[in-house]
């Protein structure tokens, strides 16, 4: 386990957060939930709807929230959300995509969405699936409702939805409640998982409050997860940044436990920072791993599970700099023992969304996984006898305790070059093709394990409705 | 005459170092030796920005750098030295007006804030309506002031419309042709901005100043060559 911070450091973030909560306050956008906080001891000024948050309170909230909870595939297959293993998920918010066939970025569409769902049901190594694209093809505002039916249409995998208001989340609810066959069941055993993101600094905007109302109210688990930018929408400095970022998800996640106490809740934060040269938020700076890997650390402290959004990467196409960037923001959070990562399949500062990039970071995620596993030292994998047996000048090839060891250590890569310089001078290739070549053939024969006939026209219903009530006249 | 010069100087470097205080006070004791604004904003603020933006653009200095200059100039023009200037039926030489703002809905302010400070540096007059703007504030505004440009920010998918409905009310108040119209934000593309028929896109603060000066047929200083 990498530890960054010192537990000096994590008592003087949590006093810091604290303080920040009781003094500064967190504008609250809805006086609904104004008058819950005030209610409950916090200190409310309605006409600034600035809301104070005394430290009773907040520990008391914190308290109500479970240090674990456990989501559901559509096949039943069970995902622990803070438990032993992490559990992986695609990323999700790209407005572009890099063609597949051209190479070029190009707007995303729905069918982005069906096609990116449908790999990350092939890719082994993702457990959970969020929606690669924001669909530009269709009315900006049933947009999350439209990648919502690409994704429970196209992957089992369990549902990681971020809607953009309300209205939405209340639709995609009732799809996820139609797959586990009613909301019951939905909320005895959870397909879906919300995000909601406080905005930086010290905001709770109220679309963002509605989508937290529609999965608090129903108990079904929600992320709460906010994108400070440091430098701009959060202090220079990293131990500022957690602060205030700390301080805006577990001020929501008062409000997510005053609504419904007990909420399964996950918190997290996507790091970013902005580039003093060209005014873009970036994602890719080994600062933002170092936020990760404290998140990870501080939510232990409160006993929550923890999300970062890993892996996006500010390169715009899948490079060296695409790797090395993804290899550290998603190698050291997962080092840390952050629960939940997503943020794969990313380029571009997570604007852009790409099928190689999926599939390359499939295959960081199945190195990673090895190095998380450490080295197994025991009497058998001090291999003693054999060594005895080979003795100097012999080779260990033909024996036994290598084929007999061999899958418990090895990482076997499965797109990766291994091949000598002679090879490759006939093959001419490199990874971002090799991913390619693998993106085409799984998306060629993978098909997910069908939904029911009857439960996707019920799905197709919700989606008609949701278009017929969601979109006025201006919608893009 | 040569206090009048000194002073004005130390205005433009109190700004190039970013000293806020010193930077107000100085032109306090501007004011107060009656030198005419007029000198104080085209020698001490306007200058010093055009330094600014030049460092910003060599990459000696940094976007903390270049918005910590335009923000305090921006205060000290707004209320210190354009009373005064309306006082003595003046006018700044501004490049343009442009009224500037995030979409009904969307509450995201900080990208927007970095173009305002970017815009203005660059000499452009910049009114900020701030966030959650609806379309018919921009629109009222724009023909308040007789805006050059109106420019309009949207970070989320289900916000984007709001940029359509400022070019259609623009439209239909007679609008269109005086004032062009600046879009930008996450979601936003190119291909967006012409399909509702606006004037400019800016994938970023820097390119929103480079598309300003087109959009009124200007030529940069400092910042494209």
């Amino acid at each position: 386990m990498y530890d960054l911070l010192s537990s000096e450091d994590i008592n003087a973030i949590n006093s810091a957060t604290i303080e920040v909560l009781e003094k500064t306050g967190v504008l609250v956008e809805s006086d609904d939930i104004l008058n819950l906080l005030k209610r409950a001891g916090a200190q409310v000024n309605l006409e600034k709807k600035i809301a104070r948050f005394p430290k009773s309170l907040t520990n008391e909230s914190l308290q109500k929230a479970p240090s674990s909870f456990t989501l559901y595939s559509r096949k039943g297959e069970q995902y622990v959300v803070g438990g032993e293993t992490p559990v992986i998920s695609s990323g999700a918010g790209a407005t572009w995509m890099l063609d597949l066939e051209t190479g070029e970025p190009r707007p995303a569409t729905k069918k982005d969405v069906e096609e990116t769902s449908r790999l990350t049901d092939a890719l082994e190594h993702f457990d959970v699936c969020m929606a690669t694209a924001i669909p530009q093809d269709v009315k900006s505002t049933v947009v999350d409702v439209m990648a919502a039916e690409a994704m429970m249409i196209n992957t089992s995998k369990p549902y990681f939805l971020a809607p953009g208001d309300g209205k939405q989340a209340r639709y995609i609810i009732e799809m996820a409640a139609v797959i586990s066959g009613g909301m019951d069941e939905l909320i005895k055993k959870p397909v879906l998982l919300g995000v909601a993101s406080p905005n930086s600094p010290l905001r709770l905007a109220s679309h963002d409050l509605d989508v937290v109302s529609e999965f608090v109210k129903n108990k079904i688990p929600i992320t709460i997860l906010n994108c400070a930018i440091s430098g701009a929408t959060s202090p220079v400095t990293l131990a500022g940044t957690l602060v205030i970022s700390l301080a805006e998800i577990l001020s929501m996640t008062v409000v997510a436990e005053l609504m419904n106490p007990g909420t399964p809740v996950m918190l997290g934060m996507c790091p970013a920072c902005i580039d003093m040269r060209t005014a873009n938020a970036t994602f890719g700076d080994p600062e933002n791993a170092l936020v990760s890997v404290a998140n990870a650390q501080l939510l232990k402290y409160y006993n929550l599970p923890s999300w970062t959004c890993a892996s996006e990467v500010d390169a715009i196409i899948p490079d060296a700099q695409a790797g090395y960037e993804t290899a550290w923001k998603t190698l050291l959070p997962l080092m840390a023992g952050t629960d939940v990562i997503c943020g794969t399949g990313h380029l571009g500062a997570a604007a852009g969304g790409s099928f190689e990039k999926l599939v390359i970071d499939n295959e960081i995620i199945g190195a990673i996984k090895r190095i998380l596993k450490g080295i197994d030292v025991n009497e058998s994998t001090l291999a003693l006898d054999v060594i005895d047996a080979v003795g100097p000048g012999g080779h260990f090839l033909a024996q036994k305790h290598t084929r007999e060891h061999l899958k418990n250590e090895r990482w076997f890569s499965k797109i990766s070059y291994k091949s000598n310089v002679e090879q490759w001078k006939k093959e001419r290739i490199d990874v971002w093709k090799r991913a390619r070549e693998e993106a085409v053939e799984i998306l060629r024969i993978h098909q997910p394990e069908p939904l029911e006939k009857d439960k996707a026209q019920k799905i197709k219903k919700i989606v008609e409705e949701a278009e017929r009530t969601l979109t006025g006249p201006s919608g893009a | 005459m040569t206090d009048e010069k000194n002073i004005v100087n130390e205005i433009c470097n109190s700004l190039i170092n970013i000293d806020e205080d010193i930077f107000i006070n100085n032109v306090k004791k501007a004011l107060d030796l009656h030198i005419d604004p007029a000198v104080i904003i085209d020698e001490g603020i306007i200058r010093a920005l055009r330094t600014v933006g030049e460092k910003f653009e060599s990459g000696e200095f940094f976007l903390a750098d270049l918005v910590g200059a335009a923000e305090p100039a921006q205060k000290v023009m707004k209320e210190l030295l354009e009373p005064e200037l309306k006082n003595k039926s003046d006018k700044t030489k501004s490049k343009g007006k442009i009224v500037l703002g995030t979409v009904q809905g969307d509450i995201h302010s900080i990208g927007k804030n970095i173009v305002a400070a970017m815009l203005f540096a660059a000499g452009f007059e910049v009114i900020n309506l701030g966030e959650n703007v609806p379309a018919k504030d921009f629109v009222n505004k724009a023909k308040e002031i007789e805006a050059d440009i109106v420019a309009a920010s949207a970070l989320l998918t289900t916000t984007l419309p709001g940029q359509r409905q400022i070019v259609e009310m623009l439209q239909a108040e007679g609008l269109r042709s005086q004032a062009k119209t600046m879009f930008g934000g996450a979601p936003c593309t190119a291909e967006w901005v012409e399909e509702i028929g606006g004037d400019g896109y800016a994938e970023n603060a820097i390119e929103a100043v480079r598309v300003a000066h087109r959009l009124l047929g200007l030529k940069e200083k400092g910042m494209d060559e």
